[in-house]
Formats: C-alpha cells, structure tokens, sequence
C-alpha cells in the first residue's frame, strides 16, 4: 500500500513539476521559436511549412533540411521565410545542411535578433531525463510537449534520440530541450503512439560549427558529397561485420547481417490449397534519406525466399519461379525528374559455392548526382528441379564501387547445406 | 467460216456460249432465228450478223427492230464489230466474234496447288486442330498449376477460336466472291499450322531466353522468325484465295507483314524512353536439364554487368540533361 502511494504522489509531482516547467520554458523561449515557410515566389503564398530556433545572436537557425528541399532543388522558384512569435515575418537564407540528418543552418537576412537565443546542452542528458519538445504543428500555433529521454534508437545507422512524447507534422525543425532550456535534439520524425525521433545534439553542434557558407550552385554538389561519404561507411560497415548464417530450405543464406538492418521470417505453411512451400526472410534498414518530395534514399532491403514443391512439375514449378522473380519493385521512392530508367543484365551464373542461379543485376542513375545509383538484383538457383531459393537485394544511392562490392559479396553468401 | 454468240451477265460473265457454223446469224425473239432471245424488249426478227465480204469483220444489221441495236451504249446500226464490242439488244447483251478469235494463253497448272491438297484434308484440319489445343492446354496447365477446370479452359479456347477464325471465314468468303473454290478446310488447317508454329516458337524463345544473356537479340530474331511465319501463312491465303500474279501476291503479304511488324514495334520503339520506376528485364525459368550453356562466374558477372549498365546509364544521363 505504502509502495503504490509513494509512487502515485511520486508521479503526481514529476508531472507538476514539468508541467511548470514546460510553461516556464515555452515562455522564455517563444520569442527564438519561428515558423520556417517556404514561399512560392509565383504566387506569393506558403507551400509548406515547418518550424526553427535561433541559436546564435546573429541571426543563425537550425532547423530540418526536408522543411526546405524544396528551396534547395529549386532556388529560383522558391524563398524561405520566419514568422516569429509576434507575427512578424522576415527573410531567411541557406547557410548549409546536412542532408543525412536532416538539418539545415539558416540565416536571418535583415532583421537584428532580440539577444534570446538557444544554446546547446553540454551533453545528453540521461536515460528517463524529462525533456520538451517545441514547435508548431499543423500551423496551430507554437506549442511545448513534455516527453522523456529514452537514449537513442536501437539498431539503427543513422543515430536518433528516442523520445517518448507526440512529435507532429509541422514540429519538425523544432528544437527538444532539457530542463534548464538547452537544446538535446532537433524534432524530425514520429513513429505514431508517442514514439517521437529526434537528430540528437552532436549532429547539429557539427552543423553549427561548419564554417562554410553554401551558395545555391553549390546545394546538389554538397548533397552529393554527403550521399557519397554515408553510403561508404554504410558499405563499409554492412561488408566488414562477419554476416551470420542460417538454414533456408536446402540452403544455407545470410540472415541479421547487421545491426541496423531488422529482418523478419516468413512463410506460406498456414495457407491452404496451395502447391508449393514458400518459407521467407527478410531484412530492411528502414530509414530513409529524405532528398526532395519525390526521391529518397538510403533503402537497403534483402530477401532471401526458399520455394520447393512436392505436386508441380519441373515446368510448372519453373514457370511459377519465372513469375515469382519476373517483377520486383525498388526498394525506395524516386521520381522521373531524379533518376533515369533502370537498365539490367542478366545471365546464368555460378558463385564460388557452385551454386548456379539465373541472376538479374539492374540499376539507375541519379540525374543530379555523379556516381550515384539505385542498384537492384534478384536471382533464382536452378540446381534443383522441385526447389529453389530466391535471393534479392535493394540498395538505393550507392557508387559503382560499392554496387559492384556488395553484389560480388551477396552473390558469394548464398550455398547449399 | 462460223459465228460465235456469246450472251453476257451485267457484270460480263458469259451466260451461254453459241458456235453458229454460218456466215449469217439471225437473231430475234421469233422461233424461226438461229439464235432465239426470250427478251420481251427484244423484236421477233431483231438484227443480223453476217461476215463481210473481205472475210476480216462481222457487220450488224438492225432489221428496223422496235429498240434498235446499242454497241457499247451508243445506239448504231450497220457497223463493224471487235471482240471487245458489247452489244445491247433489248435488255440483253452479247458479244459476237469469229472463232479464230485468239484465247489468252494456258496458265501452268500449279504444282503448289496439288502439294497443298493435303491441307483439304477434313482429318488434317482435326488433327491440327487438336494439336493446337493440345499445345494451349499443356500451356494454360503449366501456367496455372493447381486451378485446372476443364470448362475455363474450354470457354477461353473457343473464344480464342472464334477470333481467330475471322481470318479463314474471311478469306474464304471473299475467293467464293471471285468466282473460286472457297478452300475453307485448306484455310482452316493453314491457320492451325500458323498458330501451332507460333506455340512451338514461344517454346523455343523461351529455352534461348533461360540461356542465353543476349535478350534483345533472341527478342529480335524470334520477332523476325514470326514475322516470316506471318507472311507464309499469308502468303498462302492469298494463293488459296485468288488467281493473283505471283508478284502481286507477294507485294500484298509483304505489305500486311510489315504493317503487322510495326503494330507489334511500335510500343517498344516508341514507348522505350518513357520512364517506369520498376526495372525490365526477362525472368524465364526452366529445370537444370534444359540449362545448355556454362554458367559465368560471380565476379565476371558483376564486374561485366557493373560496365554495361554504367556506361549505359552515363549516356541516359547525358541525354536527359537539359
């Protein structure tokens, strides 16, 4: 009885106290709090819409790379904009970005600042730490959320704080505070359910502390060698981990083959009437680089599919396999604007397992970017007359070297027990 | 010296065909004329035909008939005819000549015609037949494993068979038009053997596809190959159908084959550049026995397929640049 008490009084007072907390806060700090607007200069009026804070008395400001990609893919066609708290509006312009986090570094272009401004914490504070996050959602009006620091996100490449809390559309750019006001996270994404994710702080110290100033020839030229650097590590940190290996069907394929990559298992046993055995993995980083509305970047997938039948024949459990691997969709989204079309080879090929598959190897190119592909690639073994594994992988926005390593590599994991 | 008489259709068929051993020919609607025309426009003693007396023409004389006598639909009386003159007594019509009239020359009778006998043949139009519906039944049941129902099949079977036969039903209408034996069986049994070459080609595009990298080069001879199968069944139409010169014939089965081509190309070359965000390419499957090629090793296949499409995607690249 004793226990429940104290804990509910426990409760009752950790949420009074960031109840004030969070007003005291939003108080203080709305007047370095801006509503970041793309302006479509032909009509004049917002094309969507995001939210900033000032950091630095000279008018710096941090806030996401998507609540301005339209700016940065086209610079003629739109400008970018504040709206502080006292509905005062003024010009911004782009200093630089870090398209891999998702973060943008603006620049008021007249207005002088108030001197109220957001520094950055020291440190991240600690697991279970009450933090706030700031911003305007759905253009209703700048708001605090109080939520909890839970560490960052498991399992993934790209380092993000999870924060158990509600995280908008329109909040993100916004600054996640601690307790005495200094910025631990930049809100850019939720998961639904009070799963919010936050760019945790050493990504925008780096940003801040970037020395450059980007003018607008040279946006694509900086995303391209953002996009370069990442997919390298990412290759480099997916082909240097020893991949792990599991039974499938007759064959023995890679499975977990990193970290940051979740996979889950498959099949069809529980279905009826059907002729063949289908038993499945698949894995997925499940993040992506948000480039412009229409492109994205930075999927990996991998698939590996074990067919076998007891009650087709050769033809027809050959004609099913052809259907099976005859389409397959990129893994990420990408428009016509962004990438050419793909091209693919194909041919009957034997990896060092002498395992024999008809493989199919296709790509794209990114148009604004050098060096730069989508590489997709499915193949069937054909070893065996009732039985075949599928193997597939999705990789978007790698270089020629790193498709060719990869594939080299993923094309030599496959073998038979 | 003889007359010939020749009573004409409208459209200048001979009706009948009289050989009048006399140098003089009455004719009229009384009974007592060499020839007798039962045409109520026509008089009881109409005209007469007589050779002249130079023995080179056949003169006409209107033996002051009620409607007179009309060459080639001019009224006129007491003239010289040809061979090529239409005469209108009354409502009907003639053509009068000399029997050493020249006849156009024999046509060789065509050895193609009797070899092709055979595909009059009712028990070869069935056999075809059920080879052809053997083949698309083996297909659907390969393709569609586990879902056999005999009445899909047999409904989709012959709503195919009823497009189809649009072709042979056509054909054969159209020679029975021009006055020519139908052929329908023969017509019937070339489509069948059309559609079974079709099939068996598809087979045969299918193992060079599973073997073979070089895809559109096997897409683009298989295309050739029926193409040619194309112009042969039309080729052969067109011999059943019609009395055509052999250059006719060809010029008109060549023209329907590239204009059939180029329905079947167009998309490809046409539609090439517009942009899909899904990948093609060829997946054809088939067991480890039909596998008649070495395989390639891993790393040449990515290291090779890496260049291809790089160098293939720098050139897209290129082009799409403003």
């Amino acid at each position: 009885m004793f226990r429940i008490l104290l804990s509910i009084s426990l409760f009752v007072s950790s949420s009074a106290y960031s109840q004030q907390t969070a007003q005291d806060l939003f108080n203080h700090y709305r007047h370095a709090l801006y509503q970041i607007q793309m302006i479509d200069k032909e009509s004049g009026n917002k094309s969507s819409i995001g939210s900033g804070f000032l950091v630095s008395a000279t008018g710096d400001i941090i806030s996401n790379y998507h609540v301005i990609s339209d700016y940065v893919y086209f610079p003629d066609k739109y400008r970018i904009q504040y709206l502080d708290a006292k509905g005062n509006v003024g010009n911004l312009s782009l200093t630089n970005f870090d398209v891999i986090n998702d973060l943008s570094l603006l620049k008021m272009e007249s207005a002088q600042p108030n001197g109220l401004f957001f520094n950055l914490a020291e440190t991240l504070p600690d697991q279970g730490s009450n933090i706030f996050s700031l911003g305007n959602p759905h253009d209703l009006g700048m708001i605090v959320v109080p939520g909890t620091y839970n560490g960052l996100k498991k399992n993934s490449f790209y380092q993000r704080i999870h924060f158990t809390g509600s995280i908008n559309p329109g909040m993100s750019g916004g600054p996640a505070v601690n307790a005495s006001g200094q910025v631990v996270g930049v809100n850019v994404a939720t998961a639904g359910n009070q799963i919010g994710f936050l760019i945790p702080l050493p990504k925008i110290k780096a940003l801040v502390n970037s020395v450059d100033t980007l003018t607008s020839d040279q946006y694509k030229l900086q995303i391209e060698k953002q996009l370069h650097r990442n997919q390298k590590l990412m290759m480099d940190q997916l082909l240097a981990t020893q991949w792990q290996y599991t039974g499938l069907g007759k064959a023995q394929v890679p499975e977990n083959i990193s970290d940051f990559i979740s996979c889950w298992g498959g099949s069809n046993a529980s279905e009826k009437n059907v002729k063949y055995l289908s038993v499945s993995n698949r894995c997925r980083i499940g993040e992506v680089i948000f480039l412009n509305g229409k492109l994205q970047t930075g999927e990996v997938e991998v698939e590996f599919e074990w067919l076998t039948t007891e009650s087709l024949n050769r033809f027809q459990f050959h004609n099913l396999l052809s259907n099976r691997i005859g389409f397959t969709r990129p893994g990420n989204q990408a428009g016509k604007n962004d990438v050419t079309n793909y091209q693919c080879q194909q041919d009957l090929v034997s990896n060092n397992h002498n395992v024999t598959m008809k493989s199919v190897l296709c790509a794209r190119a990114y148009k604004d970017f050098n060096d730069l592909y989508d590489v997709l690639f499915i193949a069937a073994t054909n070893d065996y007359n009732d039985g075949s594994l599928i193997s597939h992988f999705t990789l978007s926005g790698v270089s020629e070297a790193s498709m060719a390593r990869f594939t080299q590599h993923f094309m030599d994991t496959v073998s038979w027990q | 010296m003889a007359i010939v008489v020749e009573m004409l259709s409208k459209d200048g068929k001979v009706l009948q065909h009289y050989f009048i051993p006399k140098e003089q020919v009455s004719i009229g609607r009384a009974y007592d004329n060499d020839i007798r025309i039962d045409d109520p426009y026509v008089s009881p003693h109409h005209a007469n035909f007589s050779i002249t007396e130079d023995n080179n023409d056949i003169a006409i004389c209107d033996l002051e008939s009620l409607n007179g006598v009309k060459i080639n639909g001019k009224k006129s009386a007491d003239c010289a005819l040809s061979y090529d003159d239409v005469i209108t007594l009354g409502r009907t019509r003639l053509r009068i000549f000399k029997p050493c009239q020249q006849v156009p020359p024999t046509i060789v009778l065509s050895e193609l015609e009797e070899n092709l006998s055979w595909l009059g043949y009712r028990r070869v139009c069935f056999i075809l037949l059920s080879v052809f519906f053997g083949l698309v039944g083996i297909k659907y049941l390969n393709n569609n494993p586990g879902q056999f129902e005999a009445s899909v099949l047999v409904e989709a079977f012959m709503r195919y068979a009823v497009v189809v036969s649009i072709w042979p039903f056509a054909f054969a209408l159209l020679s029975k038009l021009a006055k020519k034996d139908s052929h329908i069986i023969s017509q019937f049994s070339l489509l069948w053997l059309f559609l079974i070459s079709i099939e068996l080609l598809d087979y045969v595009q299918a193992f060079l596809l599973f073997n073979l990298d070089a895809i559109s080069a096997v897409n683009g001879v298989m295309l050739l190959n029926k193409s040619l199968l194309f112009f042969a069944l039309f080729w052969f139409t067109l011999f059943l159908a019609f009395h055509q010169s052999r250059r006719a014939r060809n010029s008109i089965a060549a023209t329907g084959t590239v204009l059939v081509s180029l329905y079947v190309l167009f998309p490809i070359l046409f539609g090439a550049n517009d942009f899909s965000p899904n990948p093609k390419y060829t997946s054809t499957m088939m067991a480890p026995a039909f596998r008649v090629v070495p395989t390639v090793e891993a790393h040449t296949f990515v290291q090779d397929s890496t260049d291809k499409m790089v160098e293939k995607l720098s050139k897209a690249r290129l082009k799409s640049d403003p």
